[in-house]
């Protein structure tokens, strides 16, 4: 079990209070709560992109607050996607692969292994700006786990999609999150997510799990 | 070396570029705060003076730039459905142009198109209310757009006529916006240097004027470090009230129907013929020839590789400047730094550069792109570098989340995406400093650039000849503008993948 511990921070205007958060070691911990519950909070400080001093996050005894975003080994999809637009679907994958300096074989056939599991092969090669909504979507699953992360992070994934693409997505992301066996934190206001994806839910509003 | 140390190595360059960077754009504060001890006994009578003629002229120029501003910004608004786009376009451009010009064109358009042109505060506050309504009506145009399209609608539908709409709903609702934008425009005006220099006279001295004067003309230094100080201390406290300003773009606009006046154009209109007239009478109407050139001829040679050496070069730092900001970036310091850094006045930068070595030689030609730098770097920032950065940052967080180093997010990442910006603004950097004769005048004993040479034609009233003279300026602008522009699609090609 990987578990959080000490995340507290008041902001002003809003209080994050969850003095432990335990994340399960397969499959989709999901992080389910309204609007402005402190979701996004959440996962941005397990990210590292915000500051909270006295948190911990361990994953096999590692401390993964003691170190910086880059050093943590997650793999990351945010609800805007964000693949680099000047490069194609490839480049963009391969970037995260570099970017951990993973073995150019090993890469290669990681590669060959997610675009058949993604269906990525017709538009593999066309730039990352003129792909749609679910062809984004699967670039960024794929470049989230080209680099080869101990824990995947996705922040409402499906919310940019329409409601067959997102059944669809939600299938490809149960099939692929347990093929490659990675611990993932799913982060939604949707009830479906919940119901289709979680192993295990963690409910939180107004900045507490309840 | 393992991946942790070479990121440590990186995470220490990036810090120390950062302070570098800092330090530099400090510099003439620095200097003050180091100079002030050289104070002595101030003539405070000669002091209130100037502050009283720097803050009448920021005052009433804010005033009218807002006034006849928020009037063409009725214009403007008229504009604003698809189909007349680009007409909006055309009408936008020929409102930003006098603020984006170097001032120097707007001078000799206008004191060629006034025969009588009174110099002093009046002849001031006029050029900084035509240099500054256009820059006023496409930002309130923008804010009426964005964020009163739903009341607009509303008051439509319910019948209300436009006199009222605009009395009783318009105003009032970007009153917040309307207080902004004057401040700016005072602030801008306040600390304005070229423009004072050249119309203001012996009864419109301003504090910058005064600080020139007393470092040029009487070399008082502790004078003029003092001067500095109150200006820097002044438009400083300006500037935190500008920050607390609430400026909100958030809404989508929407087509209006009662917040349009098509009146409003008129005075872009008749502001584009003013300049245009102007600048054309002075070419065209008093036959000035060539032969009327002679007795400048060698100043006005050397005068040219002056200006593609300032202009080139102060295209260049502003480049590398701008590339070192996006190695940097993403750093909440030094971001509220560059968002909250007022740059010194015109006269305080160049006064701290101009005593910190020689000034024979060439020095002059390394110390006016320098001066420029600091002058205009946050500006050019502002103007389109900060929000080019701000697009990149949730991609500069993934990339860093998946493992990427500094160096990899910014050669693979960054640089890509921001190149043609960089190129564009170091264009225009190029072009300002080509037109550029204040920051010069300070810092070198003579004319070395062709900005300086027609200022100083205009200063003997030879304003057809410097109207002439201006054209060679114009095209040694789109030279160096062009030169900026081919290195970096040169780089773009060898750079990007």
């Amino acid at each position: 079990m990987s578990y959080v511990e000490n995340l507290c921070r008041d902001f002003g205007d809003f209080k994050l209070d969850i003095p432990q958060m335990n994340l399960a070691e397969k499959g989709v911990t999901v992080l389910w709560g309204p609007s402005g519950s402190g979701k996004t909070t959440v996962f941005r400080s397990l990210l590292g992109l915000e500051k909270i001093s006295g948190m911990k996050w361990f994953v096999h005894g590692e401390d993964l607050a003691l170190l910086a975003p880059p050093q943590r080994r997650l793999g990351v999809v945010f609800q805007s996607l964000d693949l680099f637009p000047h490069m194609t679907a490839r480049q963009n994958i391969q970037f995260a692969a570099e970017a951990r300096q993973v073995p150019v074989e090993k890469f290669k056939h990681q590669l060959q292994h997610l675009v058949e599991t993604l269906d990525m092969k017709s538009f593999l090669d066309r730039p990352a700006q003129i792909l749609s909504g679910g062809e984004k979507q699967r670039v960024a699953l794929a470049r989230a786990l080209a680099g080869q992360p101990r824990f995947l992070l996705l922040d409402e994934p499906f919310s940019a999609l329409d409601e067959d693409l997102r059944k669809e997505s939600r299938q490809l992301i149960k099939k692929i999150i347990s093929e490659e066996n990675i611990p993932t934190l799913l982060v939604t206001h949707d009830r479906q997510d919940v119901d289709v994806l979680a192993e295990k839910v963690c409910r939180i509003e107004h900045g507490r799990l309840i | 070396m393992d991946r942790n140390s070479s990121g440590r190595i990186q995470l220490t360059i990036r810090r120390a570029l950062s302070v570098f960077l800092i330090t530099f754009l400090l510099f003439p504060f620095l200097f003050l705060i180091f100079e002030f001890n050289q104070i002595r006994s101030p003539a405070w009578g000669e002091i209130f003076w100037a502050f009283k003629n720097s803050f009448i002229q920021a005052f009433f120029s804010a005033l009218f730039s807002v006034s006849v501003g928020l009037f063409m910004a009725l214009g403007l608004t008229s504009f604003s459905n698809r189909e007349m786009r680009r007409v909006r376009v055309l009408l936008n451009g020929l409102c930003l142009a006098p603020n984006l010009l170097p001032p120097l064109f707007i001078l000799l358009s206008v004191l060629n198109a006034i025969e009588a042109f009174p110099m002093g505060l009046i002849g001031v506050i006029f050029i900084h209310t035509l240099m500054n309504a256009g820059l006023v009506a496409v930002l309130m145009a923008q804010t009426i757009e964005q964020k009163l399209g739903g009341l607009d609608e509303l008051s439509y539908v319910e019948g209300a006529s436009r006199r009222r709409f605009i009395l009783k709903g318009l105003l009032p609702s970007i009153r917040s916006e309307i207080l902004f934008v004057s401040l700016f425009v005072f602030t801008v005006c306040f600390s304005s240097f070229s423009v004072p220099l050249v119309v203001g006279g012996g009864r419109g001295t301003t504090l910058e004027v005064l600080i020139y004067e007393k470092m040029r003309l009487s070399s008082d230094w502790s004078g003029a470090v003092l001067l500095a100080l109150i200006q820097s201390v002044f438009i400083f406290g300006l500037a935190l009230m500008l920050k607390k300003s609430n400026w909100n773009f958030s809404q989508k606009s929407v087509p209006l129907h009662l917040a349009k006046v098509r009146m409003g154009i008129l005075p872009i209109l008749l502001i584009s013929f003013l300049f245009l007239y102007g600048y054309f009478q002075g070419l065209f109407f008093q036959g000035v020839g060539l032969s009327q050139f002679y007795d400048l001829k060698s100043v006005i040679f050397n005068s040219i590789f002056g200006s593609l050496w300032i202009s080139l070069f102060s295209g260049f730092l502003v480049f590398f400047f701008l590339l070192l900001i996006a190695y940097c970036w993403p750093q909440r310091w030094l971001e509220k730094f560059l968002n909250s850094y007022v740059a010194p006045s015109t006269a305080l930068a160049c006064f701290a550069i101009l005593i910190s070595s020689p000034n024979e030689s060439f020095y002059p030609f390394l110390k006016i792109p320098l001066a420029f730098l600091i002058l205009n770097l946050t500006s050019l920032h502002r103007l389109g570098w900060a929000n080019q950065l701000e697009d990149l940052r949730r991609q500069c967080e993934v990339a860093q989340i998946l493992g990427s180093s500094y160096w990899q997010i910014f050669r693979y990442i960054t640089l890509p995406q921001v190149l043609n910006r960089s190129g564009l603004l170091a264009g225009i950097a190029a072009v300002w400093a080509c037109g550029d004769f204040a920051i010069s005048r300070v810092l070198a004993h003579r004319d070395v650039s062709l900005a300086m040479v027609t200022d100083s034609l205009m200063s003997s009233y030879r304003l057809h000849q410097a109207a002439v003279l201006s054209l060679s300026l114009i095209v040694i602008s789109m030279l160096c503008y062009g030169i900026i522009l081919g290195v970096v699609h040169v780089l773009r090609r060898k750079l990007v993948p």
